[in-house]
């Protein structure tokens, strides 16, 4: 099974979630809806051809533009064919977010990106749709009265937090009680299934690039077999298979998993405060150990002499 | 150090967990702290690791070799790597190569996994392209974590220098004519016929004879005879090398700068086996660059051959008239001259110089780059027809060259890209067997 089959088998399950769930929550979906997602759904093909990325995300970022402009430029909530496209972007949206993480195996960060924005659309659709009021089946219409009302509560919610005592005081956020159980077991497998991967790969922009050849420019003519001077021969070593390693990596994301869920449970006031605290020491640390060496003095050598005074 | 992928997923990392801290949600921060623990860790493990990682966790031995080689020639040489001490690692080792030799055998990079005590072992065989003085290695090493994210590189031992000199092609000629032979090679006897100094015998006048040489008080006006000269056992020959730009026309590596110098090698070596003649170097541009008088023996010809390998292109002009001059006044003894100029600019008082040149017993033999022969034809050169232009130019600038040349008595000879080794060939054979170019 390839790298690619892999990741699509371990990552694809948690998009494929998101659009069920729209799919089955929301209807009757108008034919434009169905176009429009279609179009999003393009960057799918790059898992096949992670050259073609570029040129896929194109359509989508048409509609992404198109969307924009929909949105600012109807007042209140918008009914018919706009609302039929900005339906169909949000049903297209986890394939999208998919196909770039396909697309991306050489682009780690690309890919995690899209991961963590793909999770994101999926929490704030299923908080969209169960804060629908129960009807036999949603019109994607209502859909997205209850997705703008539900993103409005959740920026009206945290704007009441930072005004008023912190996270611990603030009135219910939207977004925060979605955690469907099928939902998180897929998370997490496509955590792993974008992460894990990554061991035993290389980062090409490290390797030196290769010395452009200037074969066009060789004299033509070779006058006739020429003796090997100094043939000693010696075998080249053949490649060693490096070890796979990752327990360090793994048991560091447990370990900062522990102690997130340790702090949640004891002060969930706190948690993100000390997830941000946590954050900033790390990359401060990471910072200051990834620093060069000074190189030594040389024995012997004297001091830098303090600067002259001018005169 | 952090690499582009490790800094790429670090933001990602930290865009993940701003998404979970606007979501609020459980879910989507675990999953963010979960990302940036799996990467941070990593990260810093690498990082608190390989602080020290250089020059000094590694021993290397580069194997023995020549200080110079042909361009015709192959360099079989290897790298080996040990690592000291230290972790293991993920390593890429690769060793640097100029850009001007081509690769012909093994590899010059290696990803391997490098465990101290092992010994890690790059060989290859290179082949140089253009004549030059080079730097092989030294040999890197990188460093990189299980993840990609993190690398180290030491840069390991010294360079080695290198120079190439000019191709040997006269140990390679095949069947060479008889004047090339030396002369106990070719079993005669150490006096030959010849146009030197000293006198041999005399003996009844032929119809080809030079008048000049007939030995009037011993001839009766029935029976002229002539006398008859051993030829110089021992010839000098000087090559004097234009350096200017106008020996700059060609492509990179065949150039008429570089096919002079081909066909100078090719002198020296002829000179070289011959065991008699001397062979010395004089480069010009803008007054004498350098001169490495007429001599032989193995130190003269290695000398000799560095220079023509490193012999590069000076700014300034080169007048012909200058440049013989220049020579004349270096010369002691009769000297035969190989002359590779451009000849754009004659000079003032070219004929005066020449004259004094064969006055002081020198020969020159001149040898002039066709510039519009050394750019192969090109598919657009019939489109845009500024080629073609170009090419008739240049034929009239090399026809009026010529021609000044020639209109002093100076022997002169084109060449281009094809080389002018021939011409080099048959004016030395010329000289070892008549004493001057016919």
């Amino acid at each position: 099974m390839t790298s690619t089959w892999l990741r699509g088998l371990t990552v694809g399950p948690v998009f494929v979630f998101g659009t069920a769930l729209l799919v089955g929550g929301v209807g009757p979906w108008s034919a434009t809806s169905l176009v429009v997602a279609a179009v999003l759904a393009l960057p799918l093909l790059a898992a096949a051809r992670p050259a073609w990325l570029g040129r896929l995300i194109l359509p989508s970022i048409a509609l992404f533009l198109l969307d924009g402009a929909l949105t600012w430029a109807i007042p209140g909530f918008p009914t018919g064919g706009p609302a039929d496209v900005i339906a169909g972007i949000f049903l297209g949206l986890p394939l999208w977010f998919l196909g770039i993480l396909l697309g991306s195996p050489e682009r780690p960060g690309i890919a995690l990106l899209s991961l963590a924005a793909g999770l994101f659309s999926i929490v704030s659709t299923g908080s969209a749709l169960s804060s629908i009021p129960a009807l036999p089946t949603p019109t994607p219409e209502a859909f997205l009265r209850a997705w703008f009302t539900t993103d409005g509560h959740q920026l009206a919610s945290l704007g009441g937090a930072l005004a008023g005592g912190g996270l611990g005081s603030a009135p219910a956020l939207p977004l925060a009680g979605y955690a469907d159980p099928l939902f998180v077991a897929l998370a997490f497998l496509a955590l792993g299934g974008t992460l894990l991967p990554l061991l035993g790969t290389e980062d090409p922009h490290v390797r030196p690039p290769p010395t452009p050849s200037r074969r066009d420019l060789v004299p033509s003519v070779r006058r006739s077999v020429v003796p090997v001077l100094y043939a000693t021969r010696e075998p080249a070593t053949p490649p060693r298979r490096a070890s796979v390693g990752g327990r360090a990596t793994v048991g560091g994301a447990v370990v900062a998993v522990a102690v997130f869920e340790a702090v949640a449970a004891s002060a969930p006031a706190y948690a993100f405060l000390v997830v941000t605290l946590g954050v900033v020491a790390t990359l401060l640390l990471l910072v200051r150990l990834q620093r060069p060496p000074r190189p030594e003095a040389a024995p012997g050598a004297r001091p830098r002499p303090a600067r002259a005074r001018e005169l | 150090m952090i690499g582009r992928r490790g800094w790429e997923t670090v933001v990602a990392a930290l865009a993940a967990l701003l998404l979970g801290l606007y979501a609020a949600n459980a879910v989507l921060e675990v999953v963010a702290v979960a990302a940036f623990g799996f990467l941070a860790s990593e990260m810093l493990v690498f990082e608190r690791r390989f602080g020290s990682f250089g020059p000094d966790w590694f021993d290397v031995t580069r194997s023995p070799g020549p200080r110079r080689i042909p361009t015709d020639g192959d360099l079989a040489t290897s790298v080996t790597v040990t690592l000291r001490h230290g972790p293991a690692f993920r390593a890429e080792l690769w060793d640097t190569v100029p850009e001007a030799f081509d690769l012909r055998e093994g590899a010059t990079r290696l990803s391997t996994y490098a465990v101290p005590g092992e010994p890690v072992r790059l060989s290859y065989v290179l082949r140089p392209r253009v004549r030059g003085g080079y730097l092989v290695g030294p040999t890197n090493v990188v460093a990189t974590d299980a993840l990609g994210l993190c690398y180290r590189v030491a840069v390991l031992g010294e360079s080695r220098a290198l120079t190439v000199v000019p191709p040997t092609v006269a140990g390679r000629l095949g069947r060479i004519g008889v004047a090339l032979f030396t002369r106990i090679q070719a079993g005669l006897s150490m006096r030959r016929r010849g146009f030197g100094t000293e006198f041999r015998a005399l003996r009844p006048y032929q119809t080809s004879d030079d008048i000049r040489h007939i030995a009037w008080k011993r001839s009766t006006p029935t029976n002229l005879v002539v006398r008859e000269f051993d030829q110089e056992s021992r010839q000098e020959f000087l090559v004097v090398l234009d350096l200017s730009r106008g020996m700059d026309a060609g492509l990179w590596g065949r150039n008429a700068l570089d096919v002079a110098v081909e066909a100078a090698a090719l002198l020296a070596n002829l000179i070289a086996r011959s065991g008699e003649d001397r062979v010395g170097l004089l480069t010009y541009a803008d007054g004498v660059y350098q001169y490495l008088p007429p001599g032989r023996g193995p130190g003269h010809f290695r000398r000799l051959f560095d220079n023509l390998a490193l012999a590069a292109h000076r700014p300034g002009l080169s007048p012909l008239a200058d440049l013989l001059e220049q020579a004349t006044r270096r010369l002691d003894v009769r000297t035969h001259l190989f002359v590779f100029s451009s000849v754009d600019t004659a000079g003032a008082g070219l004929d005066r110089a020449y004259a004094s040149l064969r006055a002081h017993g020198h020969r020159a033999y001149l040898f002039v780059p066709d510039r519009a022969g050394f750019y192969p034809p090109s598919p657009e050169e019939q489109a845009t027809r500024a080629m073609t232009w170009a090419r008739e130019e240049e034929r009239g600038r090399l026809g009026r060259a010529l021609a000044t040349a020639r209109s002093v008595g100076l022997t002169a000879f084109p060449y281009d890209r094809r080389g002018a080794g021939d011409r080099v060939l048959f004016a030395y054979t010329q000289i070892r067997a008549w004493g001057t170019v016919r």
